[in-house]
């Protein structure tokens, strides 16, 4: 609901500016301004901050740790409820058919706008369950505001990976980067303490070299 | 009552004003077709129509209806379609896709059946079911989008320089399915074309359109007969 609010009263209008990159930055603005209110609201000198209860069950399950076992399933449960709505439903037709042409979309009686509102408020709803999910597994189960920080930069360099406007491109992208980082500080000591150079080199390296990313569409423009 | 009719209708793109007062009749059935030079504003009146330009005023009467001011959804949903210059396909989606969404604003029963109705008219189509349709030809797009429009079952098919950049066979072909159309379903289509010659062959009434004003209108044969339309559309 607040994703479809959020398109409706602030992305539509910077829409119509016409560049997407006024879209990114007024994102990027209400996440630190959001962030920044919750701290306000909840973070109070003297307070102990809200703890998350863990989602997820802490004895391992065939030897694997049971919140990395209910994170897979959560992760496979979303993509698999999102490519039925998307491939199966008239609605995901519909949406898909704005993202493709809105244009046409308009002609055969869709509203683009209504249907915006749905992809934004489809967004928010994952969002707000990986930020649940990320906050019950986070170390010390302690809400915080930097909370999401990293896992937006990680998150960002899984899209670009796997190509912005791919789904499979996201959960392969979000993969890779996953192991990649596991694997580095696994592995290469000499990163210890920055870890976070794994994920901003990976986003450097794909814009460089394919900025589509890997499953990204090409777009060509027919004159 | 006509099924469509224009009454002074302007409008334009932000602050440049293309039409200046469009007055124009299509009756229930029939092919109508507006000729005209490039920037006399042929596109503009059938955007006009669908409410796709920023201000449109006058009167737009679709069945008795006026529809000046709708937005294009609801405009598609009251029976016009509109196949667009450049033909308007959904890409990256499949030809079965495509048509799927041309019926996605009527009610179920009946879609299947459309469906398998439109396939047998258009073979190459049933051929490509699964392709993404920007990966075919012109031609086959052409026709994809006018299966398209049929979809949604209209009342009236609008339709914009069906012959932009197919090769002349094609075009003819494009023409001929039109106008079997048009005989079999007794589909009204209003169509812009800079193909005179052959867009008259299937029209009953045309207009010649210059600088944003009906300058001309009469049936097919007076058009194709009136001196100035022959100099300047037909070339001889």
């Amino acid at each position: 609901m607040a994703g479809a609010l959020i398109e409706r009263l602030l992305i539509r209008p910077v829409m119509r500016t016409g560049n997407q990159l006024n879209v990114v930055i007024v994102t990027l603005g209400m996440f630190l301004g959001i962030n920044a209110l919750a701290a306000l609201l909840f973070i109070k000198p003297g307070l102990e901050t809200p703890k998350m209860p863990g989602l997820f069950p802490t004895d391992e399950i065939l030897g694997i740790e049971g919140k990395t076992l209910g994170l897979a399933l959560l992760l496979a449960l979303q993509c698999l409820v999102l490519w039925a709505l998307l491939q199966r439903t008239k609605v995901g037709l519909a949406l898909r058919g704005v993202a493709s042409n809105p244009d046409s979309a308009a002609l055969v009686g869709i509203h683009p706008g209504r249907m915006l509102m749905l992809g934004w408020g489809l967004a928010a709803a994952l969002g707000a369950i990986a930020g649940t999910a990320t906050a019950s597994t986070a170390a010390n189960g302690a809400f915080d505001t930097s909370l999401m920080q990293q896992v937006l930069v990680y998150a960002f360099a899984a899209a670009a990976l796997g190509g912005f406007d791919s789904l499979l491109g996201a959960v392969v992208g979000g993969l890779i980067v996953g192991i990649a980082n596991s694997l580095t500080i696994q592995y290469v000591d000499a990163l210890a303490g920055i870890e976070l150079v794994l994920p901003f080199g990976l986003i450097l390296a794909v814009l460089l070299v394919r900025p589509n990313g890997l499953f990204g569409r090409t777009i060509v423009e027919r004159v | 009552m006509s099924l469509l009719e224009l009454r002074g209708v302007t409008g334009g793109y932000g602050p440049v004003s293309v039409l200046r007062g469009i007055d124009l009749v299509v009756e229930e059935g029939e092919v109508a077709v507006i000729l005209g030079a490039n920037g006399a504003g042929k596109t503009t009146t059938l955007r006009a129509i669908c409410g796709m330009l920023d201000d449109t005023a006058g009167e737009v009467l679709f069945d008795g209806r006026d529809l000046c001011g709708a937005s294009t959804p609801e405009i598609a949903r009251a029976g016009i379609a509109h196949v667009p210059q450049g033909r308007g396909t959904f890409g990256d989606l499949t030809v079965d896709e495509n048509l799927r969404l041309g019926a996605i604003s009527r009610p179920d029963p009946g879609t299947e059946a459309d469906l398998a109705r439109w396939y047998e008219a258009f073979p190459r189509l049933a051929e490509r079911k699964d392709q993404a349709a920007g990966s075919m030809s012109g031609g086959e797009q052409q026709m994809l989008a006018i299966a398209r429009a049929m979809m949604g079952r209209p009342r009236l098919l609008l339709l914009d320089e069906p012959s932009l950049g197919l090769a002349p066979l094609i075009t003819r072909d494009v023409f001929e399915r039109l106008g079997e159309i048009n005989r079999e379903e007794g589909l009204t289509m209003l169509v812009v074309e800079q193909n005179a010659g052959l867009a008259l062959e299937i029209a009953a009434r045309g207009y010649v359109l210059e600088t944003g004003q009906i300058v001309i209108g009469g049936t097919a044969e007076e058009l194709a007969l009136d001196d100035d339309v022959r100099k300047a559309y037909l070339g001889f």
